[in-house]
C-alpha cells in the first residue's frame, strides 16, 4: 500500500508538471502570434495599407455591436442631418444640388 | 409495443414539463438576469436622464435653425451648416464631468504595444512624451486647417457673390469645403495625439471587481446559491476577462479583429485544458448568468426607430436579405449537409448572416447552444471577418464600384461591425456611412432573430414530430431572459420614439447606453467567454468541427450573402431609391 502511494506521488508531480509545461507552451503560442506570426502577416499586401489605417485613425475593429463604435455614431448622425437639413430643406431654394445617380461601377 | 416506442422517443426529446411557480421569479437564473439588466439600466436612466448636457434643447433648436436657414440659402452645406452639424454632435451627456468619470472608471484596459502594463499605467512623464510626439505633426495640422478655412471661407463667398447660380462657383466652394472638413478630420486626430493623460487603471479595476462580485453574488444569494464561494471565485474570472481585453487591445490582434470574446476562451480554455480550472473558481464560472444579464443591457441598444436611419433601401438590404440568407443557410446545413446538431447549425447561420459575434451570443442563448457550439462558431467569424475586411475594400476599389453599393455591400456582408466601420471607412466617408447605417439597421434584427428562434426552438425543434404543443407548454420551455431582452428593447425604443432624435441621440445613445450600460454589457460578455473557457474540453470542441462541415456551412452561407446582398443593394440604391443615393 506504501509502495503504491509513494509510486503515486511521482506520477501526480510529473503529470502537474506535465500540465504547467502544456500551459507555458500555450502562452508561448500566443505571444508568438502577436509578436512575431501577426505582424510578418500584417506586411502582406493589403493587409499593410489596412493595418497602418485602423492605427492611424483608431478604429476598434474588434468592436462587436453598433454602440461600440464611435464611427457609426457619427455616421448616424451626419445621415440624419443630411436628410433632415439639408435634403429636405434644400428643395426649391435656388439651382437644385445635383440629383445625378453616379453609375455603379465608375470612378467615385 | 408502439405505445413503448412511443415512450422511448418521449425520452430522447428535451421536453420540459416544468410548472411555473411564483419563486421562479427569483430563483431562476433566467428572472434573475432580467432583474440585474434592467437595475442597471434603471440607474442609467437615473443618472443619465436627470442631468442632460445645460440647455441642451435650446441649443438644439438655435443650431437646427442655423442648418434650415443655411440649406434655403445655398444649393450646398456650406460652412456655417457644418459649424452647427458639428456643434450639435457636441451636445451629449457622455462629456459631461460625472460621465467621463463613470466611462473612466468602467472602461476597459487601453492599447499597448509592446509592454502590457502601458494599458493599465501611464506616467506623467510617458504622457508628455507621448504628447511631445505627436506636437510638431499637431501643429502642421492646425496650419492646414487654418489654411483650408481660409480657401473654403473664399470659395463660399466667391459662390455667394454670384446668389449661388454659378454652377462652376458653387462646385468649387463644394471641394473646398470638402477639403476643409479633411483637414478637420486630420487636426482632430493629431490632437488626439498630444492629449495623453497619466493614468492608473489598475485601481478601478479593482473596484470595479468587487462591485461586481457583489452584484452578481447578491443574485446568487438570492437563487439560493453561496455567496462566498461565488465571490471569491469570480475574483480569478474577473482577472481573466482583464487579461482578455489586455490582449484584444493589443496593437497586431487589435487589427485583425480577433476581440475579447475570443481571447477570454483562449485563455480559459488554456487553464481548464492544462493545470484545470481550480475547485474554488468553479462557483464563479456561471457563463448564462452572466450571459442573460449581457443579453438584458443589449436589448436596450436595440433601438427600433434607428432602421430608418437610411430609409427604405437600408432596410431592404438588411432586413430582407439577412433573414432570407439566415433561413436558406440553416435549410442548407439540415437538407444538404446533414448537420447534426441544429443548434451549431443555427448559431454559425445567425452570426454569418446578422452580425458575428453579438447575434451568435444571442441565438445561441436563445436555442440553448452548447459553449463549444458558440465558440466554433466565434472562431469561424472573427477568421473570416480578419480576411473579408481587408478583400472587399481592395475588391471593391480594384473593380470601381461606387462607394454608397461598396458600402451597402460590405456593411451587410462583413460579419464583425468593427470591421465594417474599419472597412468602410479605407474606401471613403461615404462609404463608412452607408457601411455603418447598413449595418446597425442589421444589428437591430438581433432582437426579432433571437425572439424568433426561441420561439421556433420551443414550438418546433424540441418537440416530438406530430404532436402539437400547447401555448402552456411553450411558455414552460421559453428562455424566459428573451423576454427581458426584448422588453429592454421595446422600452427604450418607446423612450427613444418619445424624447425626440437629438435628445434621445445626446442623452440616451451617448449617455445611458454608449457611456455606461454597454461599457457593463461588454464586461458581462467577457465574465462569460472566460467562463466558456474555462469549463471547455478541447477535445469536445475538436468533435464539433468533424468533417469540416461548419467551414463548409460557413463558406456556403457567406457566399449566397455575399451574391444577395449586392443584388439586392444595386436594386435598392440604383433602380428603386436612386435619388438617395444622389444624396448620400
Amino acid at each position: 500500500m506504501k509502495k503504491e502511494k509513494m509510486k503515486i506521488a511521482p506520477d501526480r508531480a510529473a503529470a502537474r508538471s506535465g500540465a504547467w509545461l502544456r500551459l507555458l507552451v500555450g502562452i508561448g503560442v500566443v505571444l508568438l502570434f502577436m509578436f512575431v506570426a501577426g505582424p510578418v502577416f500584417q506586411r502582406l499586401p493589403g493587409f499593410v495599407s489596412m493595418s497602418a489605417f485602423i492605427e492611424k485613425e483608431g478604429i476598434r475593429s474588434t468592436a462587436i455591436y453598433y454602440t461600440d463604435v464611435k464611427e457609426f455614431g457619427e455616421a448616424e448622425v451626419s445621415l440624419r442631418n443630411n436628410f433632415a437639413f439639408f435634403i429636405a430643406n434644400s428643395q426649391g431654394h435656388g439651382p437644385k444640388p445635383k440629383a445625378v445617380v453616379p453609375p455603379a461601377f465608375g470612378p467615385n | 409495443m408502439a405505445e413503448a416506442t412511443q415512450q422511448q422517443k418521449s425520452s430522447d426529446v428535451v421536453v420540459d414539463h416544468g410548472k411555473g411557480q411564483i419563486s421562479d421569479l427569483w430563483k431562476k437564473e433566467d428572472y434573475m438576469a432580467i432583474w440585474l439588466g434592467f437595475i442597471i439600466l434603471i440607474a442609467g436612466l437615473f443618472i443619465f436622464v436627470s442631468r442632460p448636457p445645460a440647455e441642451m434643447e435650446k441649443n438644439f433648436e438655435k443650431y437646427n435653425a442655423g442648418m434650415k436657414a443655411e440649406a434655403k440659402r445655398a444649393p450646398f452645406k456650406t460652412i456655417a451648416w457644418h459649424d452647427a452639424s458639428a456643434a450639435k454632435r457636441k451636445i451629449r451627456a457622455s462629456n459631461e464631468g460625472y460621465a467621463k468619470k463613470i466611462q473612466g472608471f468602467l472602461a476597459p484596459p487601453s492599447k499597448w504595444k509592446n509592454n502590457p502594463i502601458d494599458a493599465l499605467y501611464q506616467s506623467t512623464n510617458a504622457a508628455d512624451a507621448l504628447n511631445a510626439k505627436g506636437k510638431e505633426a499637431h501643429d502642421k495640422a492646425k496650419i492646414a486647417l487654418a489654411d483650408a478655412l481660409a480657401a473654403a471661407q473664399a470659395a463660399e463667398q466667391a459662390a455667394a457673390d454670384a446668389e449661388f447660380k454659378d454652377n462652376g462657383l458653387n462646385e468649387k466652394a463644394q471641394a473646398a469645403i470638402a477639403a476643409w472638413l479633411k483637414a478637420g478630420e486630420s487636426e482632430s486626430k493629431a490632437k488626439a495625439k498630444v492629449g495623453y493623460k497619466a493614468f492608473n487603471r489598475i485601481g478601478d479595476l479593482v473596484g470595479l471587481s468587487i462591485i461586481l462580485a457583489v452584484f452578481f453574488g447578491i443574485g446568487m444569494a438570492v437563487m439560493g446559491k453561496p455567496f462566498g464561494a461565488f465571490f471569491i471565485g469570480f475574483f480569478f474570472v474577473f482577472f481573466m476577462a482583464v487579461l482578455a481585453y489586455l490582449a484584444e487591445m493589443q496593437q497586431t490582434v487589435s487589427f485583425y479583429g480577433f476581440g475579447f470574446p475570443l481571447w477570454a476562451i483562449v485563455f480559459g480554455m488554456l487553464i481548464s485544458n492544462t493545470i484545470g480550472t481550480p475547485e474554488w473558481v468553479k462557483p464563479a464560472v456561471q457563463t448564462e448568468y452572466y450571459i442573460k444579464t449581457g443579453l438584458v443591457l443589449l436589448g436596450a441598444e436595440i433601438l427600433f426607430g434607428k432602421m430608418l436611419a437610411i430609409g427604405i433601401p437600408g432596410i431592404f438590404v438588411a432586413w430582407v436579405v439577412t433573414p432570407i440568407v439566415l433561413i436558406c443557410t440553416f435549410w442548407f446545413g439540415q437538407r444538404v449537409l446533414k448537420f447534426p446538431s441544429k443548434t451549431l447549425n443555427m448559431t454559425i447561420s445567425a452570426d454569418m448572416s446578422v452580425c458575428g459575434v453579438s447575434a451568435a451570443i444571442a441565438t445561441a442563448a436563445a436555442c440553448r447552444a452548447k459553449k463549444e457550439e458558440l465558440t466554433l462558431a466565434i472562431g469561424l467569424s472573427m477568421v473570416f471577418t480578419a480576411i473579408m475586411m481587408v478583400a472587399m475594400p481592395a475588391f471593391i476599389k480594384a473593380v470601381g464600384m461606387n462607394h454608397v453599393l461598396g458600402g451597402a455591400w460590405m456593411g451587410g456582408t462583413i460579419d464583425a461591425t468593427g470591421a465594417v466601420a474599419a472597412a468602410g471607412a479605407f474606401l471613403s466617408d461615404k462609404a463608412l456611412y452607408v457601411a455603418a447605417t447598413v449595418k446597425m439597421i442589421q444589428n437591430i434584427l438581433i432582437g426579432v432573430i433571437a425572439f424568433a428562434v426561441a420561439v421556433y426552438w420551443v414550438a418546433r425543434v424540441e418537440n416530438i414530430p406530430g404532436q402539437a404543443v400547447s401555448w402552456m407548454e411553450i411558455w414552460y420551455r421559453f428562455p424566459k431572459f428573451v423576454l427581458g431582452f426584448i422588453a429592454a428593447s421595446i422600452v427604450f425604443s418607446l423612450i427613444d420614439g418619445g424624447m425626440g432624435k437629438d435628445a434621445s441621440s445626446a442623452v440616451l445613445d451617448y449617455g445611458v447606453l454608449r457611456g455606461f450600460s454597454r461599457l457593463l454589457r461588454e464586461w458581462f460578455f467577457a465574465l462569460a467567454f472566460t467562463s466558456i473557457g474555462l469549463a471547455t474540453n478541447f477535445r469536445e470542441l475538436a468533435k464539433y468541427f468533424k468533417g469540416g462541415k461548419p467551414l463548409i456551412l460557413y463558406v456556403c452561407g457567406q457566399s449566397f450573402n455575399l451574391v444577395l446582398t449586392l443584388l439586392m443593394a444595386y436594386v435598392m440604391f440604383f433602380l428603386v431609391f436612386p435619388e438617395i443615393t444622389a444624396r448620400i
